[in-house]
């Protein structure tokens, strides 16, 4: 759905994207990760064309965008910033209808499609939608910006670090609903995070950038048991890689379901919970091991702290 | 009791109201002020009627703050468009030193080229009420935060729909602030341009101060201070207006 092919960018001395090659295929989701002016943010803003590439070129549905008229390409494609910039003159409402307006949507298509889209980001539009930016807090603005981009439909999301002013347990919902929207719309996201957990939650691939050179793709688990480089080992954690290994895959990847299963103490544990989790049940509770019930057939199971450890 | 307080909280309605009475009765009133000045004085002024005097100066005032207001806002556009950044610094620097340049010294240039009366005073009040103009529209345009640019860009606003519906109505109090000082700036200096023969509120002050009348004086000085304040104080209405709204 969109193909960055050899794009590079400089300003000045600085090579901010240095011929990335990546692929995000239709209705996935790409975290692009990496550390603090790595190129992250520069390679959103040379997918909406908020910046020209130097070299190379991108395809969003196969179609060079640099062909395409700015403006209709950024109609078509979701865009969220850490800083949010919600239009301080316009109510909630009149913000989220940005793009439907711009796209001259009739007027009730454009109210209806508000009143979901802030129901859905957890903001009833009852008692939010005729508030300005002014009154609401840092994370209700966050989810006002995430609503906008939402709101005309696009093929694309780009979102940059778009949950950063959100306290972690709001953080999570928006995350988990993010990850709804997403496979119930079909909607191709490249989001940028330096958040690994963040960015295992969403599910997806990682895109690994480091100093503006993509170092590695893939998913999670893969990353993280085979990093590519020792840069990719040091931002997954260096010394503490391990354990990020452990929230990215679940419980179910690593218990046995052979019958019979062996009687073991303890309430089970779901097959979707990470192993993190499960890890920390087990130092919680001084065990080696954990029952666990797999979700749609309740299928007993068991997960040893060997099960943990396993290649 | 609402409609009361009301009009206690606008002081433009009763300052603009003691304008027109004193406008509309000047010639009137005039002659009953012969205690204030000294015996003989000629109390009633005669070279034109204080209404026409207050047209005559209005007009010559909105003309020229209309046309500063324009080019003003112009400029202010221009400085801060990606085609015209290179000139902001340049703008800045040329509105600084002509505010320097004081509004005698512009007249007295004027004249030789344009002529004794209206016309080098218009252009000496365009002159000066360009700048405050500028540099609030410079102000305000710059004022807008750039994350709300950034999302206006990226949400697909073309460059003159951003510019209409973003960033002029967060730069309108600022914007506004600067064609209020300019035009209660250009009421004053209109009334220098009687020295080169506009017919203003500035005639029976410069007639009274070269023929010895202060009864001319005080009436011009009154009524121009009034009209001033009048001005300033329902723009100040109408920005009070546009701020709540541009919250
Ligand atoms: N507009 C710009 N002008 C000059 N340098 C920039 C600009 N934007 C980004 N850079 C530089 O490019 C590099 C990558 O920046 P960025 O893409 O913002 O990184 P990240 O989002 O990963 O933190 C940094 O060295 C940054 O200083
Ligand atoms: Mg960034």
């Amino acid at each position: 759905m969109i193909r960055f092919e050899a794009v590079s960018k400089r300003f000045g001395a600085v090579s901010a994207v240095d011929e990335v090659t990546l692929d995000v295929p239709r209705g996935t989701l790409c975290a692009l990760v990496g550390t603090s002016g790595s190129g992250k943010s520069t390679l959103l803003r040379l997918a909406n064309r908020l910046l020209e590439a130097d070299a190379g070129r991108i395809l969003v549905d196969g179609t060079d965008i640099a062909t395409l008229p700015p403006v209709e390409l950024r109609r078509r494609m979701g865009y969220v910033i850490q800083s949010v910039g919600l239009f301080p003159h316009w109510t909630v409402a009149r913000n989220v209808a940005t793009v439907p307006t711009l796209l001259g949507w009739p007027a009730a298509r454009i109210r209806d499609r508000v009143a979901e889209l802030l129901d859905l980001v957890g903001l009833p539009a009852e008692s939010h939608a005729h508030r300005y930016p002014d009154e609401l807090s840092g994370g209700q603005q966050q989810r006002v910006g995430v609503a906008r981009a939402l709101a005309g439909d696009p093929e694309v999301l780009l979102m940059d670090e778009p949950f950063g002013a959100v306290d972690p347990p709001t953080r999570r919902g928006l995350q988990d609903s993010l990850r709804d929207i997403q496979r119930r719309t079909g909607t191709t996201i490249l989001l940028v995070t330096h958040d690994v957990e963040e960015a295992i939650r969403l599910g997806g691939t990682f895109a690994v950038l480091h100093q503006g050179r993509l170092l590695q793709t893939g998913t999670p688990a893969q990353v993280l048991a085979h990093p590519a480089s020792e840069e990719v080992a040091r931002f997954f954690g260096g010394p503490l890689l391990g354990l990020n290994r452990l929230k990215a895959l679940c419980v179910g990847d690593r218990a046995d379901f052979t019958a019979p299963p062996p009687a073991v103490d303890g309430a089970p544990i779901a097959a979707g919970a990470t192993l993190e989790e499960a890890l920390a049940r087990m130092v919680a509770e001084g065990r080696a091991q954990l029952p666990v019930r797999r979700s749609p057939d309740g299928q007993p199971g068991v997960l040893t702290l060997a099960d943990l450890v396993r290649p | 009791m609402a409609a009361a307080a009301w009009i206690a909280r606008r002081p433009v309605l009763w300052v603009g109201a003691a304008f027109l009475a004193l406008t509309l009765n000047m010639d009137a009133l005039a002659p009953h002020l012969g205690f204030l000045f000294p015996p003989g004085t000629r109390l009633v002024y005669s070279r034109a009627s204080f209404p026409e005097l207050v047209a005559a100066h209005a007009l010559l005032t909105g003309a020229a703050s209309l046309v500063a207001i324009t080019l003003g806002i112009a400029a202010a556009l221009f400085a801060t468009r990606p085609m015209g950044r290179a000139y902001a610094g340049t703008l800045d620097r040329l509105g600084a030193l002509a505010q320097t340049f004081p509004p005698v010294a512009v007249l007295a240039l004027a004249v030789p080229s344009l002529g004794y009366g209206a016309l080098p005073t218009a252009f000496a009040l365009v002159l000066y009420g360009v700048l405050p103009v500028m540099g609030a529209g410079m102000a305000g345009l710059r004022s807008v935060p750039a994350p709300v640019l950034e999302a206006a860009d990226g949400s697909g606003f073309s460059p003159a729909g951003r510019l209409w519906r973003i960033e002029l109505p967060l730069a309108a109090p600022i914007l506004f602030a600067g064609i209020r000082t300019s035009v209660t700036i250009g009421i004053g200096t209109a009334t220098i341009g009687s020295t080169v023969g506009a017919l203003t509120l500035g005639s029976p002050i410069i007639d009274g101060l070269s023929g010895g009348n202060p009864a001319y004086v005080l009436q011009g000085t009154v009524l121009v201070a009034l009209f001033a304040v009048t001005v300033d104080l329902a723009l100040a209405e109408v920005q009070r207006a546009l701020t709540r709204r541009a919250r």
